[in-house]
């Protein structure tokens, strides 16, 4: 029986996966890497010019800036949100009524986000004395800041929105890691005079490896993306990257090469790099966390 | 019951034909549809409405589709009708983006497609507005739509008179803080100052840069003082309006579109407040950056012809009149700027001072190397205003980087 007569059916069945997933899902991938090396600006045909866009990007001074202020922002942000959702995840990870209040408050944010939210946020940070984050500072006696005029204030206030946006998330995901964890190891350590820090040490860290591997590895490629809250925040009709550019980030940057000075095939190339980046940056992560085991 | 192969063969032939013909007819539904898309919110499409209430009376077998693009969306999804070949036949957009489609071939020239219209535009049209859509090489890439302006926002309490020119302005604005809504430390809030000194970005021919000029020098030392000297907010976009009515602020500079919103918005405000033209800068010339919006025909419309029938349509006066009424209607305000003859009509607070300004205001250089340097003097006016840079020093750096790449283009 040959194969289409014994799977012929199965194939039809998941076809139209297959069809879709390749128009929308690898067509697209593989049509950017080719405008990639192209002159491309959607009003005529793509003409190939080789590597002068990816020359074009290192050259570029605000493309370095760019990747500055990713990486900077990408860092704090996974670091950060790993180790306060690690501690929230410690405090706050029993059954108790208290402690799943507290868990929702945090995981709130995951489900309220968006852009309502930055512009909360927006209203918080404002430059004048009544924002929220001005009046604790006057009531503290010091001066009024520019949170969002102020290039110095612009990386601090994006750390803080990007590590309250994704800390809930991080919290249930290392409370679900941190059950998993068979309560008999704890009890031996316990006979055998472990304190609460060997145990964390010696029996929580290693066996919840795989989750922070999981947690830090989708955190970074996530915060490595951010573009939505240096755009609310940050960018208005006549600049996208905020003061001096310290808001501009790598796809803030790629959106404004390809979507406003309509340059796709170099803007292509920033994807590229971006998509590069990740992979190297998640094999690097993915074999260090390895090592140790 | 019992089909034989004859009459199956026959029902799928007739359904067939019957697909192949609803197709056909809807094909040929589909060629007499014209497709606009407004930048905007979803009550945009409604000034449009008298359009095309007076094209369809014209043409009754002709359907028109007034679809809004939210102004965060409108670049992307220009871009993607545009690599299709399949867009809209009409699109309103920033005069700035529509000077880079057109640079690049994506919008009809109307002197060359309609001349009487182009003509027509020459008399009527705000010419700030019109300068703003005209390429260098005298290509017409669309036309004005509607514009705003900047004017001074005061508080008629608190202050006299609005200041006249830049000394009475400092003056003024040591006695009630003063803050600018949009264009904080950007090329826009600087644009107004430039040009009041005397100052351009480019030269007429669009071929070198020229923000290193003695008059930008002056223009930045001045404005870089509103912010270092006084304090005004840096934010992108401050709270002005409700700074004015807190009397946080005395003195602010903001779009058009309060006028129509203010008593609206801040109850608090009513009777108190009044707006002025800009201050006069050296040359004795109060220009306002005008901004706004241009209609244009995409290159890819199959209906060409329709399309520039209407834009004559919008153009006539009397239609113009009540797209402006319709705008009002809604709580709106659109200033027509390609019949800016109809805006002495409309009812709005402080009128003179709108007309004024409108008198004396430029759009962005109309040059299509704009839209890849704004960021230059954007960066050159934050280290004057942000890091304490030199104006002279910094305006200079600007100009040889854009001028390199202005040389590398050619």
């Amino acid at each position: 029986m040959s194969i289409w007569r014994r799977h012929g059916r199965d194939m039809l069945l998941v076809a139209p996966f297959f069809a879709l997933f390749g128009l929308f899902g690898v067509w697209p991938v593989l049509r950017s890497a080719w405008l990639s090396f192209t002159d491309y600006h959607a009003t005529d045909d793509p003409a190939w010019v080789g590597l002068r866009n990816y020359a074009e990007l290192a050259a570029d001074e605000r493309f370095w800036t760019a990747l500055g202020n990713t990486a900077v922002y990408m860092a704090s942000v996974s670091a950060i949100a790993v180790v306060l959702g690690l501690m929230l995840a410690l405090s706050f990870g029993s059954n108790s009524r208290l402690h799943q209040w507290v868990r929702v408050a945090f995981f709130l944010p995951a489900v309220a986000g968006g852009v309502g939210a930055i512009s909360a946020w927006k209203w918080l940070a404002n430059s004048e004395a009544y924002g929220l984050f001005n009046s604790l500072r006057t009531a503290l006696g010091l001066e009024p800041a520019r949170f969002l005029g102020d290039p110095q204030w612009t990386l601090p206030v994006l750390v803080l929105v990007g590590v309250w946006s994704v800390l809930g998330y991080n919290l249930v995901i290392f409370v679900a890691g941190l059950r998993a964890i068979p309560e008999e190891l704890y009890q031996a350590a316990r006979l055998d005079g472990a304190s609460r820090w060997q145990q964390l040490l010696h029996i929580t860290l290693p066996n919840l490896r795989p989750t922070l591997v999981y947690v830090t590895v989708t955190g970074m490629i996530a915060s490595f993306q951010v573009f939505y809250e240096p755009y609310l925040l940050y960018g208005a009709v006549d600049t996208l990257g905020g003061p001096l550019d310290s808001a501009l980030m790598l796809v803030t940057y790629l959106f404004d090469r390809g979507f406003r000075q309509l340059d796709l095939g170099l803007a292509s190339a920033a994807a590229w790099v971006l998509t590069t980046l990740l992979f190297g940056l998640t094999w690097l992560h993915l074999k260090l966390m390895g090592r140790g085991r | 019951m019992i089909y034989n192969a004859a009459v199956i063969r026959r029902t799928r032939l007739l359904q067939l034909s019957l697909c192949l013909g609803l197709a056909l007819a809807n094909g040929q539904a589909l060629a007499a549809r014209l497709v606009i898309w407004m930048v905007g919110d979803d009550k945009t499409p409604q000034l449009m409405q008298p359009a095309v209430a007076a094209f369809r009376a014209a043409h009754p077998e002709v359907a028109v589709e007034v679809r809004d693009v939210p102004w965060a969306d409108a670049m992307t999804k220009y871009s993607a009708a545009l690599a299709s070949r399949r867009g809209p036949d009409l699109v309103t957009g920033s005069t700035s983006y529509a000077i880079a489609l057109g640079a690049k071939g994506a919008l009809v020239d109307l002197n060359e497609a309609a001349p009487d219209l182009a003509r027509q535009l020459e008399r009527h049209a705000n010419p700030g507005a019109l300068r703003a859509i005209r390429g260098s090489d005298g290509r017409l890439y669309g036309a004005p739509f509607d514009m705003h302006v900047q004017l001074q926002y005061y508080r008629s309490d608190l202050l006299q008179a609005a200041p006249a020119d830049w000394d009475s302005f400092i003056t003024a604005a040591r006695r009630q803080r003063f803050a600018q809504q949009s264009g904080n430390t950007s090329w826009l809030g600087f644009y107004p100052y430039l040009r009041q000194a005397g100052g351009a970005v480019y030269d007429a021919s669009c071929q070198r840069a020229v923000v290193d000029s003695p008059e930008a020098v002056r223009a930045l030392s001045f404005y870089a003082r509103l912010y270092r000297e006084l304090q005004a907010p840096t934010d992108g976009w401050p709270d002005a309006d409700g700074g004015l009515e807190s009397g946080a602020y005395g003195l602010m500079q903001s779009g058009t579109w309060l006028l129509s919103r203010m008593d609206m918005v801040h109850k608090g405000l009513v009777g108190r407040w009044a707006a002025a033209a800009l201050p006069a800068g050296p040359t004795g010339k109060r220009t306002a950056v005008l901004g706004g919006t241009v209609l244009a025909i995409t290159r890819f419309s199959p209906n060409r012809g329709l399309a520039l029938d209407f834009m004559r349509t919008v153009y006539q006066p009397e239609v113009t009149r009540r797209m402006a009424e319709a705008a009002l209607a809604y709580g709106g305000m659109w200033l027509p700027s390609g019949r800016q003859d109809q805006i002495a009509s409309l009812p709005l607070p402080h009128r003179e001072a709108l007309l004024a300004q409108l008198a004396d205001a430029e759009g962005p250089p109309p040059c299509p190397a704009w839209m890849r340097q704004d960021y230059i003097l954007t960066r050159a006016v934050q280290r004057v205003v942000l890091a304490g840079g030199d104006a002279q020093a910094e305006l200079r750096r600007a100009a040889t980087v854009m001028n390199r790449a202005l040389e590398a283009q050619r």
